[in-house]
C-alpha cells in the first residue's frame, strides 16, 4: 500500500463502485454472466464453424509440407511443425472464444463497465467469477439497501451471481490502485 | 500503477515483435534473394527456421497481451498475422505500446488526483 492510494485499507467504500452499484442494480443484471448456454450463442457458433474450418485446413497444410520436406527441402520441417501448432493455437482461440464473456470482457466489456462507472478487472479472474460461485456474496460496501432487498426475497440466482463478480471487482479495484 | 503482469506483457510482447520482425526482414530482403539469385540456401534455412519457431512463440505472446490490453477481436487477428508480413509486426507494436501508454495515463487521470501524486 503506498502513501499515495486515494483509498483506505479497510475497504472504505469505493468512490466510483459506489455509484456503480446503484447503476448497475437496476440495469443490465439479465444480460449478465450464468443462466445462458455459452456453446450456442452466435458468436461460439461463428466460431464452432471457423474451428471446423480451420483444424483440416492445418491438417492438410501440415501434410502439403511433410510432402515438401521428404521432397528435400528442409524448410518444410519447419513448416510441417509449424502447422499443427497453428492448429493447436486455433483450438486455445476458440476456446477462449466460447467461454469469455462478451459482456464484460474485451473490447465490448471494457466499454460496459466503463460506462457503468466501473474499473474494469482483471481478464480471466472474472469469466471465471461469472460462471460459477453464484453462492451469498453480496456488494461489501454501498449500495447495500438496494441490493439486500432484492437478494432476501428473491434469491435470483443470476442477481447473486452478478454480486459475486461485483464483489470480487471491489476486491480487485484496490488492489491495483494500491500499488 | 497498474499490475505488474500487464507490464510484463507488453515487454515480452515487444521484445518478440522486434526479433520476429528483425529476422523476417533479413529472410524476405537478404535470404530470398540470395536462394533465387545466388543459390545460397544456407540464410533462408537458419532464418527461416528460427523465425518459424520464434513465430510460434510470438502468437502466444502477442494473443496474451492484445487480451490484456482488450484489443477487439479482428484488431487482435491482424496482429497476429503482422508476425507473417515484413514491417508489419513492426507497425503494430508501435501502436500497441501507445496504445498501452494511453491507457495507463487515462487511468491515472482518472484514478489519482495532483493532490494524491503530491503526498510522496
Amino acid at each position: 500500500m503506498t502513501p499515495d492510494a486515494v483509498v483506505p485499507a479497510s475497504g472504505g467504500p469505493v468512490t466510483g463502485g459506489q455509484g456503480a452499484g446503484g447503476l448497475v442494480a437496476g440495469g443490465p443484471v439479465a444480460g449478465g454472466p450464468g443462466g445462458r448456454d455459452i456453446w450456442w450463442t452466435r458468436r461460439a457458433v461463428l466460431a464452432h464453424v471457423a474451428l471446423v474450418i480451420w483444424v483440416p485446413g492445418c491438417a492438410v497444410a501440415a501434410w502439403w509440407q511433410v510432402g515438401i520436406a521428404l521432397g528435400g527441402d528442409s524448410l518444410g520441417w519447419v513448416y510441417s511443425v509449424m502447422w499443427p501448432c497453428f492448429a493447436v493455437f486455433g483450438t486455445i482461440f476458440w476456446w477462449f472464444l466460447v467461454h469469455d464473456d462478451p459482456d464484460t470482457l474485451g473490447a465490448r466489456g471494457l466499454r460496459r463497465q466503463l460506462e457503468a462507472g466501473l474499473e474494469p478487472a482483471e481478464l480471466g479472474a472474472q469469466a471465471r467469477a461469472g460462471c460459477g460461485n453464484a453462492g451469498h456474496a453480496s456488494i461489501p460496501d454501498g449500495g447495500g439497501d438496494l441490493l439486500g432487498a432484492n437478494e432476501s426475497e428473491e434469491e435470483d440466482p443470476e442477481l447473486a451471481a452478478y454480486n459475486a463478480y461485483l464483489a470480487q471487482l471491489a476486491g480487485k479495484e484496490k488492489s491495483w490502485r494500491a500499488r | 500503477m497498474p499490475p505488474d503482469k500487464d507490464h510484463r506483457a507488453l515487454v515480452r510482447y515487444r521484445v518478440l515483435a522486434y526479433t520476429t520482425a528483425t529476422l523476417l526482414i533479413v529472410l524476405v530482403f537478404a535470404g530470398i534473394p540470395l536462394q533465387i539469385w545466388y543459390h545460397n540456401l544456407w540464410v533462408v534455412e537458419i532464418v527461416g527456421t528460427l523465425h518459424g519457431y520464434l513465430y510460434l512463440v510470438y502468437l502466444l505472446v502477442a494473443f496474451d497481451f492484445t487480451r490484456r490490453l482488450r484489443i477487439p477481436l479482428v484488431k487482435m487477428l491482424l496482429v497476429l498475422l503482422a508476425g507473417t508480413v515484413p514491417f508489419a509486426a513492426i507497425v503494430a507494436e508501435r501502436l500497441l505500446t501507445r496504445r498501452y501508454a494511453n491507457r495507463l495515463s487515462a487511468s491515472h487521470d482518472a484514478l489519482s488526483p495532483a493532490s494524491a501524486r503530491q503526498v510522496k
